[in-house]
């Protein structure tokens, strides 16, 4: 796929909190628009016959929906963790986030909330150790009862 | 009486967007979604954004939509909000997330993502792509230079139907 221009500048936020027009503004602007209703008119029917203008526009918690699925799917996909002891490289493990990296971490904790909780809900129930304990903790009887 | 919970079912084709928006650390772009926030949903978390958000989503009238992109389809990556005005779309307010703000911005592109969508929701409606708004004086030029944006009044500025269609062409083309 063709990578398409990006039309925002990196040093710059681009925000809008302008609020509304006035009567006189919109009056205005109503007048020029009936001054341009050929453009107008010609553009509009160009795009009726796109296929975007028959895309249904989704609501935000479909699309909480979809990553849920999605990432439900991928969990299913994946491979199963190895047998035995797991041994890791720690060296690659280290490091801050941005800001912007936690911020977006932050959302997407957010944003899979329920996900999260379902998975926390399977891991309460699975919280009894099986492993046997360690040597250490077993603890040793010394005061034995005496022969009478 | 129980409250009857509500439930949504994805029965819309979106995965099939391919507008994007591009990530800083790679240049890579991501496809990119366009959702309809709605206020009973409360997946618009305050400390999240600049604006309060959560006020806007009570104006009457006003339509507050989130631009999100792969792999998390449920973060929105920016908002904005639109008024129906009858025969052209007024945007409100626009804004990216935290994370796309400031020097090390996550993802760049978002804001004109959100305005190729109002313009596509003014032709969805039958506007011809017309979209006015008021804009921040420090901003009016850079939004005339790189939306095609044409002055109203002042700081009132409207995207017009031929840089609407161009627009929208760049970022729904692949729908």
């Amino acid at each position: 796929m063709k990578a398409k221009p990006i039309l925002e500048p990196r040093n710059v936020d681009l925000t809008l909190d302008g609020g509304d027009l006035s009567a006189a503004d919109l009056k205005a602007f109503r007048a020029l628009l009936h001054e341009r209703r050929a453009e107008i008119t010609r553009a509009q029917a160009k795009a009726d016959a796109q296929p975007w203008i028959l895309e249904p526009v989704p609501t935000l918690q479909q699309l909480v929906a979809l990553q849920h699925k999605q990432e439900e799917a991928k969990h299913r996909k994946r491979d199963p963790l190895p047998e035995g002891i797991i041994d890791i490289d720690e060296s690659g493990i280290g490091g801050s986030s941005t800001e912007q990296e936690s911020a977006y971490t932050s959302a997407y904790i957010w944003s899979t909330h329920q996900t999260r909780k379902r998975y926390q809900d399977m891991g309460h129930a699975l919280s009894i150790a099986l492993e046997p304990a360690p040597s250490w903790s077993k603890v040793k009887q010394t005061n034995r009862r005496k022969k009478s | 009486m129980a409250k009857k919970k509500r439930t949504r079912t994805i029965d819309i084709e979106i995965d099939k967007l391919t507008n994007s928006i591009e990530e800083v650390a790679t240049g890579k772009t991501v496809a990119t979604h366009v959702g309809l926030v709605l206020p009973e949903d409360k997946l618009i978390r305050a400390k999240d954004w600049r604006f309060d958000w959560i006020k806007e989503l009570e104006q009457p009238h006003h339509e507050v939509y989130a631009l999100t992109a792969e792999p998390h389809p449920g973060i929105p990556q920016g908002l904005i909000s639109l008024e129906d005005k009858g025969d052209h779309i007024h945007m409100h307010l626009l804004e990216s997330a935290k994370f796309n703000q400031g020097k090390g911005k996550l993802f760049i592109g978002v804001p004109p993502n959100l305005v190729a969508h109002a313009c596509r929701i003014s032709f969805l409606r039958g506007y011809g792509g017309v979209v006015a708004f008021v804009a921040k004086t420090k901003l009016r030029q850079h939004y005339i230079d790189t939306l095609g944006a044409e002055v109203m009044r002042g700081d009132r500025l409207f995207i017009g139907s031929t840089s609407a269609a161009e627009l929208v062409e760049r970022y729904f083309k692949g729908q």
